[in-house]
């Protein structure tokens, strides 16, 4: 359950006013997108909601916890959401299996059990075969499926992409909706931010944003 | 994780590793050099159990290689002193026999301790009614092409070769001895000592015997043989611009590996942002980088201490007269690895705590 009260987001430096006193409320298990022109303040929105960046004004409770007040913030990423990226942002010289692993090293569990369940998810999202390659051996599609798995590493709640089909192809796009679409249905929610509107369309709803409001809000019956 | 940037970015790692074996490795040389060389020195006059060194007071300000030059009547009154159990004198003399040779050639009683303690490898011992025949160190012989038999000039004079030695001491092992009758002679030194070594045989009356000595013998000092090697021979003055170079080549060293972190730093932004991302704390991060420039400087290090060490076996072998130690102090080996994993912590932190700063939304943009 994610709550947002009037979330004001101003970049100082550039005297932007990225979000605009953001009122919102998206439940457990929901699949939402989030769209809208360039510049109206989708990224900073996912941003804000993973944690990684901090509202000017406003307050964020995920599950009754504020964002504001969390001492560690890395903790909450850890554990509560994971990000997929437009561009897959894999690390180069890491394998398929080592950048899934990546985000359960902190947590400390033994080298093996990382390993198998790295490879777990890999076959999860269709790559076990592609285990021991490197990001540069493999195609866009493939990259993003890895994100997507090391999205799923600690078993987040929430998942957070940011265009993760903005780089490919309709059909590889595809693939990847229906991969994130399957989340939903495990109680997980997720939070897309696209340009695309077949992928929006996916989503069972729909938030429109422009100059950093959100000026349209609705459910997808499809 | 934390090999995976070392061992996959291979020509950088090499490169980092290079630069900071070089480093480690020519201090690990120069020190071996220096501090061997005070170690040689000091061999040479606390052999025998001698503990004390008696030398001419210096003159004001003259210090450098100043050996002294005491009439031999110091002697007689030394063996006269309570508390004295035994007093050698000692004619040290350095002669340039090539260009390339330089070697030390030490004016002994031959029925004094110096040659009793001789390993013997061809010819024989220096005898009380010897004339003037030397014996050389082994290396000297080897360096030289000598055997017993030969003839050696030192001085005009033409000497044959009665014996060769090892003594282990490899400033003597590169020298040779005379009698200290036919040393005075040979270079009009008349009834001159260059230094006398005193062996007290109780350790507690060391200081007692100091003070009698110099009480007895106003224009001469008895300092123990460690403070007359270093002192005295000024191998001080050596073994600080030994060190000297040494800090130099560790700055570079820092810089270096201070340069390939913050380069790392650079490349690997939107790396940073991705482990932010994914929920790294910056600690573990800091980490991350530290501990990578630990193991690249950990084999530097271990990789410098093999050239160094490497450097001074050649050294010892190629200047055989030279008395170059042929190995190295444990302990300027474990110096050696504390200050390469210095140079990774100094030179890996800041780059790190660069990292630090980070703002992820920031890196995760940066291609």
């Amino acid at each position: 359950m994610i709550r947002l009260r009037g979330v004001t987001k101003i970049y100082r430096s550039a005297e932007v006013v990225a979000l605009r006193g953001i009122d919102l409320a998206i439940d457990q298990g929901e699949f939402v997108a989030v769209v809208g022109p360039s510049g109206s303040g989708k990224s900073t929105l996912l941003h804000i909601l993973g944690a990684l960046d901090r509202p000017t004004a406003g307050e964020v409770c995920v599950d009754r916890t504020s964002l504001g007040s969390l001492r560690r913030p890395d903790r909450f990423r850890l554990r509560t959401v994971g990000f997929v990226f437009q561009w897959h942002h894999l690390i180069p010289v890491l394998t398929a299996a080592e950048n899934v692993e990546v985000p359960m090293v902190p947590l400390g569990a033994p080298r093996r059990q990382r390993r198998q369940r790295a490879l777990a998810l890999l076959e999860r999202v269709g790559l076990s075969h592609r285990a021991g390659h490197l990001p540069s051996q493999l195609s866009g599609g493939e990259s993003q499926r890895v994100a997507v798995a090391r999205a799923l590493a600690n078993g987040p709640p929430i998942i957070l992409a940011d265009e993760p089909t903005g780089e490919l192809d309709s059909e590889t796009g595809q693939e990847i909706v229906r991969l994130l679409a399957g989340l939903d249905a495990e109680g997980r929610t997720v939070i897309i931010v696209t340009h695309n509107p077949q992928v929006a369309l996916a989503a069972r709803r729909t938030l429109t944003l422009r100059d950093g409001r959100i000026v349209d809000d609705r459910g997808n019956f499809n | 994780m934390l090999l995976r940037n070392i061992t996959r970015r291979k020509l950088r790692t090499s490169l980092s590793i290079l630069g900071i074996a070089l480093s480690i490795g020519s201090t690990v040389a120069l020190l071996g050099i220096s501090l061997g060389l005070v170690g040689q020195v000091s061999a040479v006059v606390s052999e025998a159990g001698s503990e004390l060194t008696v030398v001419q007071r210096l003159p004001k300000n003259l210090t450098f290689g100043y050996l002294g030059n005491m009439p031999g009547e110091v002697v007689e009154g030394l063996r006269a002193l309570p508390g004295v159990a035994r007093a050698t004198p000692l004619v040290l003399l350095p002669a340039t026999l090539t260009r390339e040779i330089v070697f030390l050639i030490y004016g002994v009683e031959p029925d004094g301790p110096e040659v009793a303690r001789l390993k013997i490898t061809s010819g024989r011992r220096l005898r009380p009614d010897d004339g003037p025949v030397v014996m050389l160190g082994r290396r000297a012989a080897d360096g030289m092409g000598k055997a017993v038999g030969d003839i050696i000039s030192i001085g005009g004079r033409e000497l044959p070769v009665a014996g060769i030695y090892r003594s282990g001491v490899s400033l003597q092992d590169g020298g040779a001895m005379m009698p200290l009758a036919a040393a005075r002679a040979l270079f009009g030194l008349q009834d001159r000592v260059s230094l006398v070594k005193v062996k007290v045989g109780d350790p507690r009356r060391i200081r007692d015997v100091q003070d009698a000595i110099e009480a007895r013998f106003p224009d001469v000092t008895a300092i123990t043989s460690e403070e007359f090697a270093r002192d005295r021979l000024n191998l001080e003055a050596a073994v600080q611009a030994a060190w000297a170079i040494s800090v130099i080549a560790l700055l570079l060293s820092v810089l270096a590996v201070a340069n390939t972190m913050a380069m790392t730093v650079l490349e690997r932004t939107r790396e940073i942002g991705i482990l932010l991302a994914v929920g790294w704390s910056r600690v573990r991060i800091v980490g991350l980088f530290l501990g990578e420039s630990l193991v690249l400087s950990g084999l530097g290090g271990l990789l410098g201490i093999g050239l160094g060490a490497g450097a001074l076996r050649l050294l010892s072998e190629g200047y055989q007269t030279l008395p170059f130690p042929a190995s190295v102090a444990p302990a300027v080996l474990a110096g050696a690895m504390g200050l390469a994993l210095g140079v990774g912590v100094i030179g890996g932190f800041l780059p790190a705590w660069q990292a630090t700063r980070v703002d992820p939304v920031v890196a995760l943009r940066a291609v």
